[in-house]
């Protein structure tokens, strides 16, 4: 077990604190994947899908859907 | 439990609140969503997507806890629980709200674990996918907010540390936060670090108070 070591012991006004929020990873723990497996639950359907939309084109969006009219010749 | 905390909602002070998940609110968790349109930066996208499934994993073991009888849903259950038997292990939601009047009905969740030690392990914590994607409000401080409260709820429960786990991607955030020199794949917020949370929670709460009290 390692033990943490203080900086400082500079009581940091909330501010200072908020200004570290873009910083958040917005989830703070394992990996989903990771923790389903460790626990031995399930990923969800969507997440699952997630994973292989963002596999193929980066941001995970679904891919953009086009009807193209084919063009009869006269 | 009903502490409240401050956040920052575009560029204005607001409060926020955090308390334990009753069983509707925990079953609530399975139902969040993504915006309708994805973000273009996908590490943001990928934030949204993760923090839907940890809600959604949340409440599946939260359940699973509860069909055992080894979930609390408020903090006199858990003391309670503590005082029938004191190396119980039990699991607790706790949700944080805005207090203000907002869309978004919870900013962001933590999964929690009451060892039989008496320590806190914090499995994971998450904030809302409509949180992350900041399209109606800017809302800020919810992760400091939360990680704030929980050493709040450690001082409360005279719990001696509250520990969990790091990735590489949050590690550098708590070592930001908690004021530490280095967090590697795990963190013990104990000892001198617990007493440095301790005082920096008390100065904003206190902050708050006097905000409060000046409108």
């Amino acid at each position: 077990m390692m033990k943490l070591k203080l900086k400082s012991r500079r009581i940091r006004p909330v501010e200072e604190l908020w200004a570290m929020e873009e910083k958040l990873p917005a989830v703070c723990g394992p990996n989903p994947a990771a923790y389903a497996a460790r626990y031995g639950l399930k990923l969800s359907k969507t997440y699952s899908a997630f994973l292989r939309r963002e596999r193929e084109n980066g941001n995970g969006a679904h891919k953009a859907v086009t009807i193209r009219r084919k063009l009869v010749a006269a | 439990m009903l502490f409240q905390f401050p956040v920052i909602v575009d560029g204005a002070h607001q409060e926020a609140e955090i308390c334990f998940a009753t069983e509707r609110e925990v079953r609530r968790l399975a139902s969040w969503r993504p915006p309708r349109t994805l973000p273009e930066d996908p590490l943001v996208a990928r934030k949204l997507f993760d923090a839907i499934e940890f809600a959604r994993l949340a409440s599946n073991r939260w359940r699973y806890y509860h069909r055992d009888g080894a979930a609390v849903k408020s903090l006199d259950g858990l003391i309670k629980v503590i005082g029938a038997n004191p190396r119980a292990e039990v699991a607790m939601v706790l949700v944080a709200r805005p207090v203000w009047h907002s869309e978004i009905s919870t900013l962001g969740i933590a999964y929690l674990r009451r060892t039989w030690c008496h320590h806190l392990f914090l499995e994971f914590f998450a904030t809302h996918p409509h949180v992350i994607a900041k399209r109606n409000e800017r809302i800020g401080g919810v992760g400091a907010g939360i990680l704030r409260q929980i050493v709040a709820l450690a001082e409360t429960l005279d719990v001696p540390c509250v520990w969990g786990e790091a990735t590489e991607f949050s590690a550098g955030w708590y070592e930001e936060q908690l004021g530490v020199e280095q967090v590697l794949d795990h963190f013990f917020i104990e000892e001198a670090v617990m007493e440095h949370c301790c005082n920096e929670l008390h100065a904003s709460q206190e902050q708050m108070l006097a905000r409060r009290a000046k409108a």
